[in-house]
């Protein structure tokens, strides 16, 4: 197991996939975060008082300049989750460009047939899955972290003054953001072990992490008043909780968010032994 | 012990059975010729060998193991079909990968080791996808050799080789063999070739074994036959094996009969004609290798 890690680590640093995502990140950090400090800015409020008549999307708004001065007020409440969240957790972009990820490092081996290189040099199948899915929980937090450094980083850049959040809070949310990205991960991981293709598991794994499979529950249930909010318990309805923080209202319980994100990664890693163990390379 | 033995090897993929227990045996040391047709199951005996199949019946033995334990899979280098590879990177890395995945304790030393080995020193450095088919050979057969494996299954390794790379690639197997004592089981189309380095062969038809020889078997079996045409070849035949029990006799698809062991044109003639056979034809013919195996690989061996 430890073995199969160090080949990995060795790919991972010699391919250009892992630091193409993780510039991705970066740079979607920077526009993301760059729009909201220029939105809170005095030059954005400014150019509003310059363009008497322009709606801007507040309805008690009785001016332009006023909605500038709401706008910006909001902005000045967010707290780092909240920043991060806007920017990477909601519409699942950070889910997606894990999945991504995820997707084409596991069926690379696959598609080119170095798994026979490394099913030969590692014939227990079980250790080649404990391997991947340390690797994917490591690779989650890596993510999470490079997510969150560069937002925050980019904010102090632009004198972006964030509301304070209790770092145990901050760690929290942190380690179930990573968490759920993980789950995201593993279930991509699991498509890629049973179909061994690159766009088939692209496929599975943006449609999860993207909240399309939760949409269309969530479409399926509106039938049944009655039913109980079974959308909760998806990776997808936890990614987008924390994408508002941890205390916002209508967010889930972040006990509930780690059983379930939790939950998910065990089936991936479950079903992801049967289909590693089933099928021949 | 012998390095590989099978025995009732079967694999069902839904509802077609490739290889339908299927028997072999290789010896230590040997450097086994495995001969068949495309689809014949050569790759899936291979496969199953290496432990990267799983046998639907029967069992495979190697080094009186299971191939998928650990310390056996380590005794075995494989290239089977085309050389698995990551194109993006270089012949280095893609060694390293394995080196590093087995575990051994110089993994960069042993990659420059193997790369030269194999002829690919100078272009350690450029991305797999650049190299043509017999560079990305030369690097499979690298990657099997990461371990110093005592077993090497190639399965046509010398696909896609210029007349140069062919040569070189059996010099370097035999070179193994001789030197390392690896033992090694190698298909290969190209009989020719085959016929200049393997110590037994299997042949392999429809998945079943069809015939195991010794280098010496088939020596013997390519030297002259007397091919025989007669109007009646079943009582041709009954009669000939009762006057020569020595030879071997096997009757042909087009009716003729063929003599092996040294046999006598005149003899034959005149034992034939004793019984008031009439010979329609009775000649001698010297078989090459290519000619005895694609006999063997599309008729049944009546020997």
């Amino acid at each position: 197991m430890v073995n199969i890690m160090r080949m990995d680590l060795y790919r991972l640093v010699h391919s250009k996939a892992l630091w193409v995502f993780l510039a991705i990140i970066v740079a979607l950090a920077a526009i993301s975060t760059g729009t909201v400090a220029y939105v809170s800015s005095p030059t954005f409020t400014e150019s509003l008082e310059a363009a008497e008549g322009l709606h801007v999307g507040f309805s008690d708004a009785k001016s332009t300049a006023e909605a500038g001065a709401a706008l910006g007020s909001l902005v000045q409440n967010l707290s780092a989750e909240s920043l991060v969240g806007s920017s990477l957790l909601s519409g699942g972009a950070l889910a997606c460009l894990f999945a991504i990820f995820v997707a084409i490092f596991l069926t690379a081996e696959f598609e080119g047939g170095f798994a026979k290189n490394v099913l030969s040099a590692q014939p227990n199948r079980l250790a080649l899955l404990a391997a991947r899915s340390v690797e994917i929980a490591v690779l989650a937090v890596a993510f999470t972290a490079v997510s969150i450094g560069a937002t925050l980083a980019i904010a102090a850049v632009a004198g972006l003054e964030l509301a304070p959040t209790p770092p145990a809070d901050l760690a929290l949310w942190a380690a179930l953001v990573a968490l759920s990205v993980a789950a995201f991960g593993m279930l991509t991981a699991l498509g890629a072990w049973a179909t061994r293709k690159m766009a088939a598991s692209i496929v599975i794994g943006v449609v999860l992490a993207s909240g399309v499979v939760t949409a269309m529950l969530k479409s399926a249930l509106a039938l049944f008043p009655s039913a109980p909010h079974i959308a909760d318990y998806t990776p997808y309805s936890c990614t987008a909780s924390l994408a508002l923080g941890l205390d916002a209202a209508g967010t889930l319980d972040p006990l509930h968010i780690a059983l379930v994100t939790a939950a998910f990664i065990v089936i991936g890693i479950g079903l992801g032994a049967v289909a590693l163990q089933k099928r021949d390379v | 012990m012998d390095a590989v033995r099978t025995c009732d090897l079967t694999k069902r993929f839904g509802g077609k059975t490739a290889v339908d227990r299927f028997g072999m045996r290789v010896g230590k040391g040997d450097i086994y010729g495995f001969v068949g047709r495309n689809g014949a199951g050569k790759t899936t005996v291979m496969r199953m060998l290496a432990g990267l199949a799983e046998p639907t019946g029967g069992e495979v033995r190697v080094f009186g193991a299971s191939p998928k334990e650990a310390g056996t899979a380590r005794r075995i280098g494989v290239l089977i079909e085309h050389p698995g590879l990551y194109g993006s990177m270089s012949a280095y890395d893609n060694l390293m990968m394995k080196a590093l995945a087995l575990g051994l304790v110089d993994p960069k030393g042993k990659s420059r080791e193997l790369l030269e080995f194999v002829g690919l020193g100078q272009v350690g450095r450029m991305k797999a996808k650049r190299f043509s088919l017999g560079m990305k050979q030369r690097l499979g057969l690298a990657l099997a050799l990461l371990g110093d494996p005592d077993l090497l299954l190639l399965d046509e390794p010398l696909n896609g080789l210029d007349p140069e790379g062919v040569q070189e690639v059996r010099r370097l197997i035999m070179q193994l063999n001789e030197q390392r004592g690896v033992t090694v089981v190698v298909s290969s189309h190209a009989l020719e070739q085959l016929g200049r380095m393997a110590t037994r062969y299997g042949v392999i038809r429809e998945g079943r074994m069809v015939r195991e020889l010794t280098a010496a078997d088939v020596e013997r079996e390519c030297s002259d036959f007397l091919q025989v045409e007669t109007a009646n070849p079943k009582r041709a035949l009954a009669v000939l094996q009762e006057r020569f029990p020595a030879l071997r006799f096997q009757a042909m698809p087009d009716a003729s009969l063929r003599a092996f062991g040294g046999a006598d044109a005149a003899a034959v003639g005149a034992a034939l004609a004793e019984q008031g056979i009439a010979v329609s034809g009775l000649y001698a013919h010297k078989r090459d290798l290519e000619e005895f195996f694609v006999e063997m690989m599309g008729a049944e061996h009546r020997g």
